[in-house]
């Protein structure tokens, strides 16, 4: 028999270590993608946070811009009228 | 070699004795992981993991908001916590009550006849709908068998302006009158839910699968205007107390795409506080209800006499001596009008013209007229409820009914209908389909069903109506020049027709020289005293018009200051100072 040459024993350690990177890059990037799910879970918890949010604001908005309020305001407290026919200035364009 | 072969037996049942207990080790091990059926085996321990880690998680969704034409919110859902208890683990703990009791401001009795009620049952509502931050105060209190459920409340920012299109939902959310109702699958949200794995931290690592997915429930845009609707509701609601009538509706129509812009009923209703609904302000009047309409009919009665071809707008009726015998029956103008022209009978609302012109032609020929114009039809607002009124056809037709149908009588048709047969004098004799929501593409193509010649010659007529000498003279609009037409009816009464109840309306086409809306106002039972369409509807008619055409950015016809801009040249003086 004859002495076995180093040429396999090299092979076989770079296969061996090949195998561990590479068992280590999937621990790692599995690490990833859970911290990368957790962020998006958390991304769509505060995007609903955000859409209750807007229709609250929305409703706030259409409360104090309602159309009742908004012309009770402007006849007492700001003494506004609509305009008179004679106050009317109808500015025509030129053909 | 000889002191081993000597004690070679006792190795080799050491050896034995290790692999047997290895083999075991490794049989335990195997039916632990692989065998399905072991006691406490993977599927007990796989059981238990996921019990540790796999989470079912809500997705959630939301009802569709409701808005105007414009984006104005008309219906909003919000979400609100709802708290619920399981009365088997409650009652146990007794000692929890009294904080319970106080935190949800009941008496500790309240809540203890409620619990041994439900005693049975493993699932009881305590409060609904409370805002979040009152309900995380009751879960804080930490009692046992207490938790909260996520619900969602509808708000309507625009509260009894638009109460009666948009309708409202029930507690579940769940579509229960008008357009709520009406596209309840369109708008409503389904939730989903998903299945996840969680670390022990409570985040999430990994999304398992999706058990149902959820779909959000879609916006609906209204054809409604909210300011013109807030306008007329503002204009009908003070005209309906001024007169003190029991009822009233305003319609008001594009009459270019067919579009509702405003609709509003008295009484109406608050949707945020459904407690003090009363059924009957629930109706949206405008389109459940019909009603006979009276005097409003006689320009689509002239328009069926001018098709025709027996009548022009010139042709003259001798109306004197100011009453017709018909059958039994004797039909009365208020005064003895002596000749008048076919502008002139509508002007003056005869009833004596209208019933000679009549009496003149084929007795089908304004039913037909009617039913063109949509009248005995359904109008296609696809609206719970809505009425499609009556418009009966005679194989041999008496004159007293041939009379009637002239002047309105002996059919009934909703205020929307009303409008939208209007709308076909305003569109040049187009008809096009009401529609409650918005039209997404423009222009709306149009059915010609009449001549335009004969709606401009009834246009013309309704124009008089509105003069110093017609009955709806108070439908004046200052800044526009506007056509239109009264009516006043009797309401039918057990046994005919009741003398002191009435329906006074007004319908009109704004600016009559280029129409862009349908007003039509119907005031149920006003007072004795002011009954008559002419002096109850067509004031409502002018304000909400006037101010329905401003808004609408339509330039007023009759502005006396006038300027008129051109571009700057080059040999113009530049007197003041410019901005």
């Amino acid at each position: 028999m004859n002495k076995p040459g180093r040429g396999p024993l090299v092979l076989v350690v770079a296969l061996w270590s090949a195998c561990v990177v590479s068992a280590l890059a999937v621990v790692s990037v599995t690490q990833q993608v859970r911290r990368n799910i957790d962020e998006l879970e958390s991304l769509r918890r505060e995007s609903a946070e955000l859409q209750v949010q807007w229709g609250q604001y929305l409703l706030e908005q259409s409360t104090w811009a309602s159309y009742s309020r908004v012309e009770a305001k402007a006849r007492r407290e700001l003494n506004m009228h609509v305009p008179q026919v004679e106050q009317i200035i109808l500015i025509d364009k030129e053909p | 070699m000889q002191h081993l072969t000597l004690k070679s037996w006792r190795l080799y049942s050491v050896v034995l004795a290790m692999l047997v207990l290895a083999a075991l080790l490794i049989w335990r091990i195997a039916s632990l992981q692989v065998l399905p059926d072991t006691d406490r085996g993977y599927q007990f321990l796989q059981g238990q993991g996921d019990a540790r880690t796999i989470r079912t998680e809500p997705i959630s969704a939301y009802r569709g908001v409701i808005t105007d034409r414009n984006g104005e919110p008309l219906a909003v859902s919000t979400p609100v916590e709802s708290i619920w208890a399981n009365p088997q683990i409650l009652l146990q703990n007794p000692k929890d009550w009294g904080r319970l009791a106080q935190a949800l401001g009941w008496k500790k009795a309240e809540l203890e006849s409620r619990l041994t009620r439900y005693s049975g049952k493993e699932f009881v509502y305590l409060e609904r709908h409370l805002p979040p931050q009152e309900a995380a105060a009751i879960i804080g209190l930490g009692v046992d068998g207490v938790y909260t459920q996520r619900e969602y409340r509808r708000y309507y920012p625009a509260g009894e302006v638009a109460a009666h299109i948009v309708g409202m939902t029930d507690i579940d959310d769940r579509g229960q009158e008008g357009m709520e109702l009406a596209y309840d699958a369109w708008l409503a949200g389904e939730s989903g839910a998903k299945q996840v794995l969680k670390d022990l931290r409570g985040r999430t690592v990994k999304e398992l699968g999706l058990i149902q997915s959820a779909r959000s429930g879609r916006p609906l845009a209204l054809s409604i205007d909210l300011r013109l609707q807030y306008l007329a509701h503002r204009e009908l609601k003070k005209a309906v107390q001024e007169f003190g009538a029991k009822a009233g509706s305003v319609v008001v129509l594009d009459v270019r795409t067919g579009e509702v812009l405003a609709m509003v009923n008295q009484p109406s209703y608050n949707p945020n506080d459904r407690t003090s609904i009363h059924p009957a302000s629930l109706r949206n009047r405008a389109l459940t209800d019909v009603f006979e309409p009276g005097s409003t009919m006689k320009p689509l009665a002239v328009l069926a006499a001018l098709e025709s071809g027996k009548f022009h707008p010139y042709s003259v009726i001798d109306t004197t001596p100011g009453y017709v015998q018909v059958g039994r029956k004797t039909l009365l103008d208020p005064v003895n009008y002596g000749e008048l022209d076919l502008t002139r009978i509508i002007a003056k609302s005869s009833q004596v013209g209208m019933t000679k012109m009549a009496l003149a032609m084929e007795p089908n020929l304004i039913r037909d007229m009617y039913y063109r114009l949509g009248l005995g039809q359904g109008t296609g607002t696809g609206f719970p409820g809505e009425a499609v009124g009556v418009l009966p056809s005679y194989t041999k037709w008496k004159p007293i009914q041939r009379a009637t149908y002239a002047f309105g009588y002996g059919l009934n048709l909703t205020v929307l209908q009303l409008a939208h047969a209007y709308a076909v004098l305003a569109s040049d004799g187009e008809q096009r389909p009401v529609s409650l929501l918005r039209n997404e593409e423009e222009p709306v193509a149009g059915q010609k069903i009449v001549d335009s010649e004969y709606t401009s010659a009834v246009m013309k007529m309704l124009r008089k109506v509105v003069s110093m000498q017609g009955t709806g003279s108070r439908a004046k609009v200052e800044a526009y020049p506007v056509a239109g037409k009264t009516g006043t009816a009797h309401k039918a009464d057990a046994g005919g027709y009741a003398d002191n109840r009435y329906i006074g309306s007004f319908v009109g086409v704004a600016p009559a020289d280029h129409p862009d809306i349908v007003v039509a106002v119907m005031i149920d039972e006003p007072n004795d005293s002011k009954y008559h369409g002419g002096q109850v509807a067509a004031p409502v008619f002018s304000s909400v018009t006037e101010g329905a055409l401003r808004l609408l950015q339509e330039p007023p016809r009759s502005a006396p200051n006038r300027l008129t801009v051109r571009k700057r040249e080059p040999g113009d003086q530049v007197v003041g100072v410019t901005l």
